[in-house]
């Protein structure tokens, strides 16, 4: 497992360098190291500090984000189909983000963001109440999530019948998710929400295993599984929503990555959160650079390209694979 | 002394519906007891309300000396363990890492696994001679593998009394026997068990106590020489039964009749 985990994180520090490399201006690998190592004398260090590895950075972030908190979720809910998206954190960020647009956008675009963290985090805090009040079981946790879903997706569609047309496409392009910063303020901004939630996260992997065993029986074992669920709920999704601030929509990474890590490190969460996170960092920082590079000078939304990688990966294990064990 | 366990009044159930009525009775150590009555009696829920999963509404549950409620998840995890029926298909761990889980109520705050931790549930494992098994994933035994598998788990935690619902549904006459060999061998080296049971006449083989149940009351609560009595099962289960005796053993052993004619 050590070597399994220390090759990941090797593979991650080449998927920065693969990163940093792609873009519309063509830079080789050693123009890249001078710019990281000599800011000053090098010509491209303005292409890599300001552009490029900020973009990295949100990149590997947001991936590894919503890998931990797909497995978080997917672990907590004992639903192998759980992911962020689906306890409706995704219909209240776009529901920010539209509200922005139709209120706030007198205070610049790049504040965008926060809109969709905004809506993100009274989502979250709306499905905890209602969940609370039903004993803050999985099955109420995961019905309050996608009703809230529907009925904020719903507000959406009712805003864009009175938006103008640029503003909807506003929204759909945030929606199809983009890595590009708008605000490198943002990025700082990002880490330190991120960053500690990640960590708390990661020593609670015991207790995280224990609760894959059902209420009655982690109940036996000393953990007061309406707390505990709901602690981590809070921090799972707080991670996501927070992930989706950045970068909008990014479909998939929450629902596959945990998938594809428990296939190579088992279930024991010791392994299966690390795992994620450094998987989920490579997945996404690689689609983007594929992204970036595919059409250019156009660039592909890479909520739109993890979407169909995820969905034919998926396909594929469905039609060939032998023993495929969702969860 | 005070009891080991002791239930006052206990009353409790969910939301409109009282289960439990008024359930009195004294648990002392190292006795093994079953809780025994036709479905919907209670057995489950007076289960729960063991394990504290389910609070009572009126009355008192005293462990130790001490009122349960009152005492810590985690405390209590260490002196009391349960087999709750569990849905094994939802478990990938292998047999190794979901028995170490058993040692959660003893881990410090990151929950590192300490080489005592290891040595318990080692010996454990070769109590239970599951050896073999340590690498096989949980959701691919058998059901008696995986009740001794359980077992197992609920040993590490070092209890002084064993809860159990039902630990012989599901399993094979050899398999039953074999588990309930198991609990017996435990009960002798001083773990107090009290298990829900459907299966009379292996209640009646295992346990010194009986306590049935019905409509949320205690019928009886005695030997199973007394509680078996044709007349008292007979009513409670609303069927006709014939008391024989094991040659074997000498305990009552209880043949359901239908009622149809012959």
């Amino acid at each position: 497992m050590r070597i399994k985990l220390s090759l990941l994180i090797l593979l991650t520090f080449i998927t920065v360098i693969i990163s940093l490399l792609s873009g519309s201006v063509k830079l080789t690998p050693r123009q890249v190291v001078d710019a990281l190592l000599n800011p000053a004398c090098s010509s491209y260090s303005m292409i890599i500090w300001q552009i490029r590895l900020p973009r990295t950075l949100i990149a590997l972030m947001v991936g590894a984000g919503l890998a931990l908190s797909g497995a978080i979720l997917q672990a907590i809910l004992c639903n192998p189909l759980a992911e962020p998206y689906t306890l409706g954190i995704s219909g209240g960020a776009s529901l920010g983000v539209a509200i922005f647009i139709l209120f706030g956008s007198q205070w610049g675009f790049f504040l965008l963001p926060l809109g969709g963290w905004a809506g993100a985090i009274f989502s979250i805090l709306i499905v905890s109440l209602l969940a609370y009040h039903k004993g803050f079981s999985t099955t109420s946790l995961i019905l309050s999530g996608i009703i809230i879903n529907f009925l904020f997706s719903s507000l959406v569609l009712f805003l864009f019948a009175i938006f103008k047309p640029y503003e909807i496409q506003k929204v759909l392009l945030w929606l199809m998710g983009d890595l590009s910063p708008a605000d490198v303020k943002l990025v700082n901004i990002g880490m330190v929400i991120i960053i500690p939630a990640i960590v708390l996260s990661l020593v609670s992997f015991r207790i995280i295993d224990v609760l894959t065993l059902g209420e009655e029986k982690s109940y036996s074992l000393g953990v007061n599984v309406k707390r505990q669920r709901m602690i981590l709920y809070l921090l799972a999704s707080t991670i996501a929503g927070t992930c989706v601030a950045l970068s909008g929509m990014i479909g998939f990474v929450g629902l596959l990555i945990p998938h594809m890590v428990r296939k190579f490190f088992g279930y024991a969460h010791k392994w299966v959160l690390p795992a994620s996170i450094f998987t989920g960092a490579v997945f996404l920082t690689l689609a983007d650079s594929l992204a970036r590079v595919l059409i250019a000078p156009i660039e592909l939304p890479v909520g739109v390209l993890t979407a169909l990688i995820g969905s034919m990966f998926l396909l594929l294990v469905l039609i060939f694979g032998k023993e495929w064990r969702i969860g | 002394m005070a009891d080991f366990l002791e239930l006052k009044n206990v009353t409790a159930g969910y939301k409109n519906k009282i289960v439990l009525h008024d359930i009195s009775f004294n648990v002392e150590k190292q006795e093994f007891i079953a809780l025994i009555g036709p479905n919907g009696a209670g057995k489950t829920t007076l289960f729960r309300v063991l394990l504290g999963i389910l609070a009572v509404k009126s009355g008192e549950i005293i462990f130790q000396g001490k009122r349960l409620e009152t005492l810590s998840l985690l405390y209590r995890a260490q002196h009391i363990a349960s087999l709750p029926q569990i849905y094994a298909s939802n478990i990938h761990f292998n047999v190794g890492e979901f028995i170490l889980l058993g040692r959660f109520p003893y881990g410090d705050r990151f929950h590192r696994i300490t080489s005592e931790d290891k040595k318990i549930s080692d010996r454990v494992i070769e109590i239970l001679e599951l050896q073999k098994l340590k690498t096989v994933k949980v959701n691919e035994l058998s059901g008696g593998d995986l009740q001794r598998v359980l077992i197992a788990q609920a040993l590490v935690q070092e209890p002084e009394l064993l809860l159990l619902d039902e630990p012989t549904a599901h399993l094979d006459i050899g398999h039953q026997i074999e588990i309930m060999d198991i609990l017996y061998n435990l009960n002798q080296e001083g773990l107090t068990i009290i298990t829900v049971l459907h299966d009379l006449n292996l209640a009646s083989e295992y346990c010194q106590r009986l306590i049935l149940l019905n409509n949320g009351r205690i019928i009886k609560d005695d030997t199973p020489c007394e509680v078996l009595d044709y007349k008292i099962i007979e009513e409670v289960y609303n069927t006709w039964v014939v008391i024989k005796e094991n040659p074997y053993t000498h305990k009552p052993f209880v043949l359901p009749v239908s009622r149809r004619k012959f």
